[in-house]
């Protein structure tokens, strides 16, 4: 009988059944009569697993490599305190970590790049242990957070520090009403880690060697004052609460905060805006209270027909790990939406790639990519800028790789206080000069804004007009006129 | 920059403060709490909490309390670290505000 066994065998080998296709779940509960149905024959070849690597998240004990976590077990590396209070913030403390993981050199480049830095340096464990400092100068989280001299820039000479008008569109001190049904609340001004690129240095993380900032202090009088105005304005109807940060925020402040914009009739969404599950995850795991409260104001919105989003900041893939995918899905089952806005950055996300896995790995843990921002033009981190180009291609080469609800919109905030604007929309670009013109008909109709690409990566004609002052107002007014926008008043960057 | 806890914390030490703190950054003397200069991320969190008005950042610290700057920072690598509110001294209310209470500050 050992003859026809075989033949039966391969029989069925030859027609792959459902069986093949999920192994393992012969007795699953509800796919368990299809096992043995036929599966249809594909039209597309058989795709390689590295095409779903994104799936994989890192579940290694990957802060034990760095010679100041060795000694660190997972109990205490998930603890949300742990994580801000042993947060690197100097030189020192940095050195103290890495011990002989990084060289004097490399220690020296950063000692003079902090010097020149318009934000303090402030990063949390979690994305010490994630840099390869094998490698750090290209290392993608290294990027985002601790400078370094030797790569950097001159800033673009059009280039002003609260790039996007914040302060000029705010009738008390961190509330901003720019968009007609919109406000903006900063209910305070520091953040579990210090972005170099914030856009909002000229308030965020406290004075630097080159920045004396605006204060913008947790106070209660301060947010009720915040309150008032929104409480005024029927038109708002949607209320962005960022900072610093609300992963700073003690539950009580969260709760009270949410309650108090929720219970002002016009008020339908708020979007509570975190760094922190990109570079602090565990929070959402182990500080029960915050993420309690977070529930609890999501909850009563939902109760009142009203929508509580949180609104996060993944720039890379190489951010998220198993800690991120269990916040994330924590944040899921409890209802709470969570989409995220990249910044688009040299040498971080900058390529179809990079943007394409981190698309996916978000889509992946139900975190929906909303935006691509166009870097803003801050002051001392030119190096991080790139093109309006490259942001063009990046959304051509991305858009068609999943769904398009998991598709970001790529976009500019224009400097002047414009507004975010696709990115594609320009009515002129340049790209010798990298002047790029773009108009913003529902916010200001009539002036018109310009982004300035990095000078670096322009062509050598464009980099030898932006060498001479004299030009630079030419290269303004040929943009302009090309645009068929001459005469018009042009936003001040 | 730091924020610093000042000359009227001393015999009140309601401990509001240390619930609010992101980073556990007070330290506990037996009738003052002091902030670690080297933790303190800046939130200025801690301030509104305070019943007495006790919290300065060190920019904004009284001319007179000077001295509270360089104790904050002596006394919190000595001292325990505090987590948790406790229950205010019985006498708290009455030290309020009470001029000349530096001579108090025990060790």
């Amino acid at each position: 009988m050992s003859q026809p066994a075989n033949v039966l065998v391969t029989e069925i080998d030859a027609t792959p059944r459902v069986r093949d296709a999920l192994p393992g779940m012969a007795e699953h509960s509800v796919l368990a009569e299809l096992m043995d149905l036929a599966v249809p024959a594909a039209l597309k070849p058989a795709v390689d697993p590295k095409a779903y690597a994104h799936r994989n998240f890192r579940d290694d004990e990957f802060w034990r490599q760095i010679p100041g976590y060795a000694d660190v077990d997972r109990a205490t590396f998930l603890d949300w305190k742990f994580q801000n209070k042993h947060s690197v913030t100097s030189l020192d403390k940095l050195a103290a970590v890495l011990g002989n993981l990084v060289s004097p050199a490399f220690l020296d480049d950063v000692r003079a790049g902090i010097i020149r830095a318009p934000m303090n340096v402030r990063i949390s464990p979690y994305v010490v242990a994630l840099i390869n400092w094998a490698d750090p100068y290209r290392d993608p989280l290294r990027i985002q957070f601790l400078p370094v001299a030797s790569t950097q820039l001159p800033d673009h000479p059009r280039l002003t520090l609260d790039s996007l008008h914040e302060q000029a569109d705010a009738p008390t001190p961190g509330l901003t009403h720019r968009y007609y049904d919109k406000a903006l609340f900063l209910p305070l001004d520091v953040c579990p880690v210090y972005c170099r690129f914030c856009t909002r240095s000229y308030a965020i993380g406290g004075d630097t060697d080159t920045v004396q900032k605006a204060s913008l202090k947790p106070d209660p009088k301060r947010w009720h004052s915040a309150i008032a105005y929104i409480a005024s304005r029927p038109e708002i109807e949607d209320i962005v609460v960022s900072g610093g940060d609300l992963y700073m925020l003690p539950a009580k402040h969260l709760s009270t905060i949410g309650h108090l914009l929720l219970a002002i009739p016009h008020i339908r969404r708020i979007r509570i805006a975190t760094k922190g599950p990109a570079v602090s995850p565990m929070k959402i795991l182990t500080d029960e209270a915050w993420t309690n409260a977070l529930f609890e104001v999501a909850n009563a919105g939902r109760a009142m027909g009203k929508q509580v989003c949180l609104h996060t900041h993944f720039n890379s893939p190489a951010e998220i790990t198993e800690i991120t995918r269990q916040a994330m899905e924590v944040l899921f089952k409890g209802g709470v939406t969570v989409r995220n806005q990249t910044v688009l950055i040299r040498g971080v996300n900058d390529t179809v790639a990079t943007m394409t896995e981190l698309v996916r790995r978000l889509s992946y843990m139900n975190v929906r990519p909303y935006y691509v921002y166009q870097h803003d033009m801050v002051s001392a981190v030119e190096e991080l800028r790139t093109t309006v180009q490259t942001n063009c291609t990046i959304e051509r080469g991305v858009r068609g790789s999943t769904a398009g609800f998991n598709t970001p919109l790529n976009i500019v905030d224009l400097p002047g206080g414009g507004g975010k604007r696709d990115i594609h929309s320009f009515e002129h670009y340049d790209r010798t000069t990298g002047i790029s013109v773009y108009r913003s008909p529902a916010v200001h109709a009539e002036l018109a804004y310009l982004y300035f690409d990095p000078v670096d990566l322009l062509p050598k004609e464009g980099q030898e007009r932006w060498a001479r002052p004299a030009e630079h107002q030419r290269m303004i007014d040929e943009a302009i006129k090309a645009a068929g926008l001459t005469g018009m008043p042009l936003a001040v960057a | 920059m730091t924020f610093v806890v000042g000359e009227n914390c001393i015999k009140c030490k309601h401990t509001d403060c240390v619930e609010v703190c992101p980073v556990d950054c007070f330290y506990e003397g037996p009738n003052i709490l002091v902030i670690n200069p080297d933790e303190c991320t800046d939130c200025a969190l801690c301030v509104p909490e305070c019943p007495v008005n006790a919290i300065f950042p060190d920019n904004e610290l009284p001319a007179d309390q000077n001295e509270f700057l360089q104790l904050n920072a002596e006394l919190a690598a000595i001292w325990p670290n505090i987590k948790k509110k406790k229950d205010s001294p019985a006498d708290a209310e009455q030290w309020k505000d009470v001029p000349g209470k530096r001579k108090l500050l025990e060790r």
